[in-house]
């Protein structure tokens, strides 16, 4: 098996990539858009690509007997480099794609979802993007595994660990009474990893998608009081009304400048996180992933919350 | 889901079916309803208001009142809204102590039918629904470290320090909990509908239905498979004895028992308790839990020291000087005192207690603040931060005096007494249903209690030596019954009992004589304990709860209780 894992510098595809080179020194290949010199010091072989421009797409397959799609992105252009992935991957006669995915194809539903529930209605720009690459995927005539990780935390996550820990540090998060009684659906990234370690190697997997979630998830209110107390962000703030009307308000303004930083380039400048209504929405919603399709087909081993929870607040603690 | 019936079409003459019937959606109705969330039980709960305050709906609760110094009048302390009194409460919560379920022969009729364990393994659920963070009533382990010392190297053996209350936000369960309710697919919630007459399935052991109208002027019927009221201390009372239709002298009350044992709590400020150890050394304000919970100590009379001395119980806490005296000194105590008039008529009632105002005591109050104008205004910008805007809200007035001497606040047990009673009075609501009408009495041993454990405490603090107290015995029964029945604690009006000699209820809170009618919260408590009621009422509407589903689980358990 030879694996090539487009998104290779990412989040998920570099911890894709190491753990493939430990466990089958030689059998990964991580595909990058720009060089990575911790790479080159773990022996991991890379293949410069940018499945935006298609010509460099067949010399990275070259070879490869299964593709894993970590690429991440804007919604449009995720989109196409997918679909110049799978028609490059079919060109070059690969075996597998497993494509990762996210539970926001689901949109606001509530309640038990299935591996096979349908599409949510309401889903957003990202969401939508999600659904057309899934499409893709079903439709690529390669062998194919969809992932769907759910909000994927632990060491290095800046949304659901790092975000988190510093909206709490600044009291923005804490307590959030009525408006937090959602259910809270987390994967830890080395689960994340394992389960598609498990979609490479598994048969049963193959033309099945997958949602990846915490089979008993904990409210978000629990979550954050949990997260608050590891990292001593404590006496937890339980947050007024007041306080959400007025993250509404500078919710605009903060986006904008995040997007005008980003724009600039700008990376290293510090723009406080935005609590969007969409964000806030998160917390409030009820929904829970059936796991019995998953395990008895992925059969991949979940960390358990509080283990997952106290690795990612470590890491959040030990960073700066 | 919700339904206002208020503004509901059709609903006249109609007919509503379903499982279980919930009357009234306090923090007992509330907590139960959410226990059947995903569950095969249908629950129909039914709100008599609104999400809000209505003072139409409110109205309903206005009766009489027999002697006006010793009880506040039956609209106040009591919210009839969705949230019921939860809209208004203090939030302050510790549960019953294990000396409270036990058999005392010194208090006459105190007894219950269940154990302490029956009802404390529901206290860390119940801790959760009223939020106040983790079930532990100990300052020693309540915070990392424990709790600072109340007074260092004052250890008394007769007192336990290190008992705690802890506060909700305080929670409003309507607010906090509806959202949980309305999204529910088997639980329908009734606002605005008042239940005037619980009735018999043709004269048998069986409640059928339950008689509804709104204040729109439609009237309808619940029919259930059970029923549960839990209306508070004084309305579950007044429903049972206007339930008269099969039972000539209200439901459940064939042996005269409903409405008697009318219980609140025995409080007051009083005393002078001065010490000489360093100010740093005394502490009486509050900590904070990891989770935010405001944490506070008390004085806990230790049970050996009850029964030894043949009092209930009661605890003890360090309180400001009384605020009507301006000796106090203190510009921020003068402000609130001066402020009298824009506070809500529970805590002004509280913190002013019945002192008049006049014109000389109003400029002494206003020297006092002129001559602390920092402090005072440091008081009110903290106050604003602490409590005002904030969510989870500093729970009281926490000043120290400048003269190291306190005063004590005192919360006691009151005794059961079946002259203290609810009754039916000849006035009627806007249904044309009677009123209810309150006759609150105490006993020699509820005064006895204070004057006992004051005693103990002074002797306590002399063998001590790092402060003194100082009191007027003859001042007790002013001090303790300066507010006549404390506040809005209604407990006892249909007890639970080992038989229908004894209570109104059984020990699963099953009304005796009935098949399927239940009563949840304080009116079923045969004591009051030292602490408010409310964690218990929860805990207690959380093993209601539990009995409820394990009967629907397993109908033999109906047989065998009747059995």
């Amino acid at each position: 098996m030879i694996v090539l894992v487009a998104g290779g510098s990412g989040f998920v595809g570099s911890r894709v990539v190491t753990a493939l080179q430990a466990r089958a020194p030689g059998s990964v290949r991580a595909g990058l858009r720009r060089e990575r010199a911790d790479f080159t010091r773990l022996g991991i072989r890379k293949s410069l690509m940018d499945a935006a421009v298609p010509a460099t797409l067949p010399q990275a397959l070259s070879g490869v007997t299964h593709v894993v799609n970590a690429m991440m992105g804007s919604p449009a252009s995720m989109v196409e480099t997918t679909r110049n992935l799978l028609a490059a991957a079919k060109e070059a006669g690969v075996e597998r794609v497993v494509h990762l995915s996210s539970t926001a194809v689901f949109g606001g539903q509530e309640g038990v979802l299935r591996d096979n529930s349908g599409y949510g209605t309401d889903v957003d720009a990202y969401g939508a993007a999600k659904i057309a690459c899934e499409e893709l995927v079903r439709a690529s005539g390669l062998d194919w595994v969809i992932l769907r990780p759910a909000l994927i935390h632990g060491a290095g996550s800046d949304p659901w660990t790092a975000r988190i820990g510093r909206l709490l540090r600044q009291r923005r998060l804490g307590d959030l009474a009525e408006r937090g009684d959602g259910l809270c659906n987390l994967i830890l990234v080395e689960d994340v990893v394992a389960a598609i370690l498990a979609a490479l190697d598994r048969d049963e997997a193959v033309g099945q998608a997958f949602n990846l979630a915490d089979p008993d998830p904990v409210t978000w209110n629990r979550f954050l009081m949990d997260f608050a107390r590891l990292i001593d962000a404590v006496p937890v703030h339980r947050l007024p009304g007041w306080q959400w009307k007025a993250e509404k308000l500078a919710a605009i303004p903060l986006k904008a400048l995040a997007i005008l930083r980003d724009k600039a380039k700008l990376s290293g400048l510090p723009v406080p996180d935005a609590i969007t209504p969409s964000f806030a929405r998160l917390f409030a919603q009820a929904v829970r992933y059936d796991p019995a399709h998953v395990d008895e087909r992925l059969g991949f081993s979940r960390t358990p919350y509080p283990e997952g929870l106290k690795q990612a607040t470590t890491w959040f603690a030990s960073r700066r | 889901m919700f339904e206002d019936c208020a503004t509901a079409t059709g609903l006249g003459g109609s007919t509503l079916r379903t499982t279980l019937c919930i009357v009234g959606a306090g923090p007992a109705g509330i907590s139960l309803a959410l226990q059947f969330i995903g569950t095969d039980t249908d629950v129909v709960l039914v709100a008599g208001g609104g999400l809000d305050h209505d003072d139409r709906a409110q109205a309903l609760y206005a009766g009489e009142v027999a002697d006006q110094a010793m009880h506040s009048p039956l609209t106040e302390y009591r919210h009839r809204q969705f949230g019921g009194s939860s809209a208004t409460w203090g939030g302050r919560c510790m549960p019953f102590d294990p000396i409270d379920f036990e058999e005392r022969p010194w208090i006459d009729g105190a007894r219950w039918p269940i154990r302490h364990e029956d009802i404390a393994r529901f206290y860390p659920a119940a801790s959760a629904l009223a939020e106040i963070g983790d079930p532990v009533f100990d300052a020693r382990e309540a915070v990392p470290g424990g709790m600072r010392a109340m007074a260092k190297g004052f250890v008394p053996q007769a007192f336990d320090l290190d008992r705690l209350e802890r506060f909700s936000a305080p929670t409003n369960f309507g607010r906090r909990y509806g959202e949980r309710l309305r999204r529910a697919p088997n639980i329908r919630v009734l606002l605005n509908a008042h239940v005037v007459e619980i009735r018999r399935d043709r004269a048998s052991p069986r409640i059928g239905s339950l008689r509804l109208r709104t204040l729109e002027g439609a009237e309808f019927a619940v029919l259930a498979e059970r029923f549960v009221i839990a209306t508070g201390g004084i309305e579950t009372a007044r429903l049972l004895l206007a339930s008269r239709r099969d039972d000539p002298n209200g439901i459940g009350n064939a042996r005269d028992l409903v409405g008697r044992n009318y219980l609140c709590h025995i409080a007051g400020t009083m005393g002078r308790l001065s010490f000489t150890r360093p100010a740093n050394e005394i502490f009486h304000g509050y900590e904070r839990a990891w989770d935010g919970t405001y944490c506070r100590r008390r004085m806990a009379l230790r049970p050996e020291v009850q029964r030894e001395k043949g009092i209930a119980n009661i605890v003890l806490r360090l309180h400001h000087p009384r605020l009507p005296d301006p000796a106090h000194g203190r510009g921020i105590l003068s402000a609130i005192f001066l402020a009298k008039p824009f506070i809500s008529y529970e805590y002004s009632k509280r913190l002013h207690g019945g002192d008049a105002m006049s014109a000389s005591l109003a400029l002494r109050h206003a020297w006092n603040v002129v001559r602390e104008p920092f402090g005072t205004a440091g008081f009110l910008m903290d106050w604003a931060r602490r409590r005002t805007l904030a969510a989870r809200k500093f729970p009281s007035l926490i000043v120290a005096p400048r003269n190291n001497s306190y005063s004590l606040d005192i919360h006691a047990e009151q005794v059961p007494n079946p002259e203290s009673r609810i009754t039916l009075a000849a006035s009627l609501d806007a249904f044309g249903q009677p009123q209810a009408r309150v006759d609150w009495r105490y006993r020699p041993l509820d005064l006895e209690t204070v004057r006992v454990a004051l005693h103990v405490l002074k002797d306590e603090l002399a063998q001590w030596g790092g402060g003194a107290l100082a009191f007027d015995e003859a001042e007790i029964p002013d001090a303790m019954l300066r507010e006549g029945a404390y506040g809005g604690h209604h407990i006892g009006t249909a007890r639970m009992g080992r038989s229908p000699e004894e209570g109104v209820v059984d020990a699963d809170g099953k009304v005796f004589g009935t098949d399927n009618l239940y009563l949840a919260g304080s009116a079923t408590f045969p004591t009051s304990s030292q602490a408010n009621p409310t964690l218990t009422i929860v805990a207690s509407a959380l093993r209601l709860a539990e009995h409820l589903q394990r009967r629907r689980e397993n109908p033999a358990i109906e047989t065998e209780q009747a059995a």
